[in-house]
């Protein structure tokens, strides 16, 4: 009973504000006779979709390929940088600031340069999703590997494991909430690094459609785009949590056992 | 056999003067339990025994064997229970069989056979935050134990958890001793459990710790009264210092 009411209390409010914000849009824009080259009211975007619909899925899989294949590219170098970097103390010192700097470029000129060398094809796109993916997962997987009880490879070293052994047994279990966390920030970004990098000439993808319909003053086409973009990024989110439900068992267990005794302590 | 001898260790950690000329002998099948107050390098002494760390000077003996400065030999619980919450019961009491090279399947089976008398049976497949405190540290003790079962060091292993079921931990353990039979050193600051538990008790000075008296338990209950007046004496001592 206790429980259906609090999965009604969670996801009802969101709902409700969201289709309010839709209807203040959809009446201001009505109600203000704006021109829809200025703005597109929602019930125009979603017919924007439907019109293009066939159009719109031909740009998105160019995009969801990119920032899929960029997404899985970085967690292979995060978890290479996070292993040499926790294993290694010197490298860590020489490589640590490099990672800090390579955030710190403005991604447009690096998108525009990737283009330059690269061409218009998709590399300079999945270099610039695994720019921007990389570093949140390999820096939250760094933390997760340091901030491992030192008791607990204390005890480990007082059973005679190796450090593969540690490495595989400790640290890695260990770090796997941490890792997590960065990959759903990760995720977000995905989509829209694919985006940017599109921006900035491609042949295909939301992004170039995006720079299409814009110089023709579509709004209510490049809105459209906007609307899969968010879909495409919310997805890339539900995809890392159904991925942790089934590689972190134990935190799920956990959880249920802490939402079943705030339930009955309540 | 499994004897245990500290033969004069001294450590000096960082600059802080730890042990200093340390002795101590635990016999086969002997409870022994090192009393001192906080602070006083008890763990220090552990970590050295269980080979974690090189004494200054020193050395430590078992069955006659220099084992200074070398893990694997004896096993070493600590207040935490440090379960890896990764696992379940079962395959966390089982790492120490995994890490001897003993397969997967077999690990468990082996595990799996003590779960009962350490009052886990029907909880193998749960994972350690499901378990309350008492239940944890049995778990951590089954792995000790599973590690190496002759001599067992055991750091304030009952300290974490709350008075009524430390009492149900230490009914628990004597009646483990009295079936497994091992060498236990049980460090402590707590009186009362030294004297409920040990045959010969080690009390150790302040930093730097060395034994200052070593007194051998017979089980009357008036000579417990006088043995406790003793320790407190030499314990308010120390800490007055």
């Amino acid at each position: 009973m206790k429980k259906s009411v609090n999965i009604a209390g969670n996801s009802f409010p969101p709902i409700i504000s969201f289709i309010i914000l839709l209807l203040i849009w959809e009446f201001g824009v009505r109600l203000y006779h704006i021109p829809d080259y200025i703005l597109a009211a929602p019930s125009q975007v979603i017919e924007a979709i439907i019109q293009k619909f066939p159009l719109l899925m031909f740009h998105t899989t160019a995009t969801l390929l990119e920032a899929v294949t960029g997404f899985i590219l970085s967690v292979a170098i995060a978890f290479v940088i996070a292993f040499l970097l926790t294993s290694i103390i010197w490298l860590n010192r020489a490589i640590y600031p490099l990672l800090i700097v390579s955030q710190t470029i403005p991604l447009i000129v690096l998108a525009v340069l990737f283009t330059i060398w690269f061409g218009f094809g998709m590399v300079p796109k999945i270099l610039v999703v695994i720019l921007v993916c990389f570093f949140p997962i390999a820096i939250n997987l760094i933390n997760g590997i340091n901030s491992v009880d030192r008791d607990l490879i204390n005890l480990f070293r007082s059973m005679g494991a190796g450090s593969l052994a540690t490495l595989t047994m400790v640290k890695l279990p260990s770090a796997m909430p941490s890792f997590f966390s960065g990959l759903r920030i990760s995720a977000t970004y995905s989509i829209m690094a694919a985006v940017i990098g599109e921006w900035l000439g491609a042949q295909r993808g939301l992004g170039y459609f995006m720079t299409l319909q814009q110089k023709s003053f579509a709004i209510d086409q490049v809105l459209a785009a906007v609307v899969i973009i968010c879909l495409l990024s919310l997805l890339m989110v539900k995809a890392v949590d159904l991925l942790e439900y089934l590689l972190i068992p134990w935190n799920r267990k956990q959880n249920k056992l802490e939402y079943w005794e705030q339930n009955t302590n309540n | 056999m499994a004897e245990l001898k500290v033969l004069n260790v001294s450590k000096t950690l960082d600059t802080v003067h730890t042990l200093s000329n340390l002795s101590l002998q635990l016999g086969n099948n002997e409870f022994a339990v090192v009393l001192g107050p906080s602070g006083c390098g008890k763990s220090t002494l552990l970590n050295i025994i269980s080979g974690l760390i090189r004494p200054d000077q020193g050395k430590i003996e078992i069955d006659g064997e220099d084992w200074t400065g070398r893990t694997g030999r004896t096993s070493y619980m600590q207040q935490k229970d440090l379960l890896l919450p990764s696992r379940n019961i079962l395959d966390n009491v089982a790492i120490p069989l995994l890490l001897k090279g003993i397969n997967k399947k077999e690990a468990r089976k082996i595990a799996a056979q003590y779960l009962k008398d350490f009052g886990l049976e029907g909880f193998a497949s749960y994972y350690p935050r499901q378990l309350s405190g008492g239940m944890r540290q049995r778990a951590a003790l089954l792995r000790t134990y599973l590690f190496s079962s002759d001599i067992l060091l055991l750091d304030e292993p009952f300290a974490s958890l709350d008075a009524i079921t430390r009492r149900k931990m230490h009914f628990w353990l004597m009646e483990l001793r009295q079936r497994y039979q091992p060498s236990v050193l049980f460090v402590t600051h707590d009186i009362e459990e030294a004297l409920l538990l040990a045959d010969k008790i080690f009390v150790l000075s302040a930093r730097p710790a060395t034994v200052r008296l070593e007194i051998n338990m017979s089980p009357t209950a008036h000579e417990h009264e006088q043995v406790k007046k003793q320790i407190l004496s030499i314990l308010e001592n120390e800490n007055n210092k």
